[in-house]
């Protein structure tokens, strides 16, 4: 079943490479523009005001990305012996995932809309740590102001808003307003797809022999991240976070495995295409980035479905 | 007191989600003062990945009556065949060079507006009968609508239009049911997901792109595609008035009723399906044909905003004229 749900995603990343590679004038930034400015925040809203809002699960979801982001950041900073601060690149490029392209549809694809908003929160928290910690370790300053630009953040709000405030209002303008959210369904719909190109598009930019260079970052990426996420699990569950109570509610108890999976599968993501810093058609990223992002994205071939299987065997099965 | 009649309510329900995904495209468009977005790479997507996956995945797991098609289908074709003419007349008179002009007059907007008002108007039988008018549709847009914006008169060119391959695997995937051993069903399966989702993606980029492009447009070029608009409009419905009764003369529609009252009420329905979709404004499609040729997508833009929101009057008077003169008969 989960190889049902993983292998079309793959085909159409696959389609999105074939396009950037066969695109001769690169149109990244086309991508960017809708990604950011209408399908994930449509895609956004779209999750989290159909989601039952919970505190605790967004704690849980909060605290294990600053664990996973946390602990590889130090394991990278050994491994590719780098500094801590003043680094290079490659340290954002092993520690950030995809988190905002490859892993709602995924999700959505696999544990429907509960996962899909729970990628949502990951990836809002994704992006956070790599605004603050991620560019104070490479540019030495943060830059939450370019966060805060970000549409999506206050589509995530106003979804938690509309889920936890349903506004009484005239029936002509609920009207309008169940209107408008069928518009914004459409476009979260038509932001899977797209996501999933934008993530394959720049991938065909890069040749084979990148990848050399992105061994020990790529392996550190598609690896560490899943066993972390995993171990963060096993905790959660001995500190009774992620309760294994089955208790009476049956559908709390497979919210929080949900939550389980979505972690470690939000872990085992590849590197963020944002890696490879494109300014039109020119890579301004370095060899070991692009390596890092192109050893990352062929192996996530075969260690994601492996996760998958993970997935299976120990979370969604006593 | 109602307001907004209930037809005029429908009309309203099936257009403004889409209208509300235009404005997105037009808010890109305002904040991209610029211009750096590129709308001819996602046109390009739509045309070679995106619309084949939506026709083929709307087609595929229908049932295909050939009688039924023959009637509707044929009916569309001949709507389309007289308003070419009338289109082109139009063309030469606005003193317009492109041939992508007539893309929107001809052609009607037989999906995301038509097939939620046939569902809401006629039930399920309405729906299936519209979505054999949209095939048909499709399927001439794709190729005839191609070969006019694309000036490519070989044809090669032709059989080289994916929406084309997709409609013809769509019918073949509809009318055979051929058992497969497990693992190509399978793999079919898998595939068939694929389709299914990148299908999903046609339409909003498809109306985000049309919004972008309109917040560029000038209002006089919105005069300009009034005229196109009103033809549609009005030319349409009136040919298939036209068309319906010609069907009862040939008898392929018979009116008066025999022993099963559901046979006649299933030609009726026919009529009304042929009715409602004529009296669409252009498609949505027809616009990124006119993107991908390169050929003349401004005017093309302003014909379908004045269309689309011309039809927020018209088509409910249409079918009140349906509900008088076709259902009530």
């Amino acid at each position: 079943m989960m190889l049902r749900g993983f292998i079309p995603i793959v085909i159409i990343v696959v389609i999105g490479v074939v396009i950037g590679r066969w695109d001769s004038s690169r149109h990244q930034l086309t991508f960017k523009k809708l990604t950011n400015y209408i399908f994930l925040p449509c895609l956004a809203f779209f999750a989290i005001h159909k989601h039952t809002f919970d505190s605790a699960e967004i704690f849980c979801i909060a605290l294990a990305v600053l664990i996973i982001i946390g602990v590889i950041t130090l394991v990278a900073v050994v491994v590719l012996r780098e500094k801590f601060r003043g680094g290079s690149r490659n340290i954002p490029a092993t520690v950030y995932m995809s988190s905002g392209t490859l892993l709602p549809p995924l999700a959505f694809v696999l544990f429907g809309n509960a996962g899909l908003a729970k990628a949502i929160y990951f990836h809002f928290f994704v992006a956070l740590a790599y605004h603050t910690l991620g560019l104070w370790m490479v540019e030495g300053k943060t830059d939450l102001k370019a966060f805060l630009k970000n549409p999506f953040i206050y589509l995530i709000l106003l979804g938690i808003a509309a889920e936890l405030f349903p506004f009484v209002m005239p029936e002509i303008v609920e009207e309008f307003a169940w209107l408008a959210e069928k518009g914004i369904d459409l476009t979260a719909m038509g932001a899977l797809p797209l996501l999933l190109i934008s993530f394959g598009y720049p991938l065909g930019l890069l040749r084979l022999s990148d990848a050399r260079g992105g061994l020990p970052g790529g392996v550190l990426r598609i690896i560490a991240g899943p066993l972390v996420a995993l171990l963060v699990v096993y905790i959660y569950r001995r500190t009774g976070l992620l309760s294994m109570e089955r208790g009476y509610d049956a559908l709390g108890y497979i919210d929080h495995r949900t939550t389980e999976a979505l972690l470690v599968l939000g872990a085992a993501m590849p590197t963020s295409n944002y890696a490879m810093r494109l300014e039109g058609d020119e890579v301004k990223a370095g060899k070991a980035e692009t390596g890092t992002l192109l050893v990352s994205s062929l192996a996530g071939i075969i260690t994601i479905p492996a996760v998958l299987l993970l997935i299976l065997m120990l979370i969604f099965t006593d | 007191m109602n307001i907004i009649s209930p037809e005029v309510l429908i009309i309203i329900r099936a257009v403004l989600p889409s209208f509300i995904i235009t404005l997105f495209g037009f808010m890109l468009g305002k904040l991209d003062s610029q211009r750096e977005m590129n709308q001819k790479i996602l046109s390009n997507i739509v045309y070679y990945f995106f619309t084949p996956c939506l026709v083929f995945s709307s087609l595929h797991k229908r049932s295909f009556d050939f009688q039924e098609f023959a009637v509707i289908g044929g009916a569309a074709f001949i709507l389309i065949a007289v308003m070419t003419p009338l289109a082109f007349l139009l063309k030469k008179r606005l003193d317009v060079r492109e041939n992508g002009f007539v893309l929107p007059i001809i052609f009607m907007n037989t999906g995301n507006i038509s097939l939620p008002i046939a569902l809401l108007m006629f039930g399920n039988e309405g729906l299936a009968k519209s979505i054999l008018f949209h095939m048909m549709n499709i399927m001439v847009l794709y190729s005839y609508g191609v070969y006019l914006v694309s000036g490519k008169t070989d044809l090669r060119h032709f059989f080289k239009i994916p929406a084309l391959w997709a409609t013809i695997l769509g019918v073949v995937a509809a009318t055979s049911n051929p058992a497969l051993p497990g693992f190509v069903s399978d793999s079919y399966d898998i595939v068939i997901k694929g389709v299914e989702v990148l299908a999903l993606g046609a339409i909003p980029l498809l109306i985000i792109n049309l919004g972008y492009s309109m917040s560029d447009t000038k209002l006089s070029t919105l005069k300009d595609g009034m005229s196109g608009a009103t033809l549609r409009l009005l030319g349409g419905p009136l040919m298939a008035f036209g068309l319906v009764f010609g069907y009862r003369l040939l008898g392929w529609t018979p009116v008066t009723p025999g022993l099963d009252p559901l046979v006649s009420l299933g030609y009726r329905t026919s009529e009304a399906i042929i009715i409602l979709n004529a009296a669409m404004p252009g498609p949505v499609m027809a616009y990124l044909l006119n993107v991908k040729f390169d050929n003349c997508p401004q005017k093309s833009a302003a014909m379908l905003a004045v269309g689309t929101l011309g039809g927020i009057i018209t088509i409910p008077l249409i079918l009140s004229l349906i509900t008088s003169y076709i259902i009530s008969h």
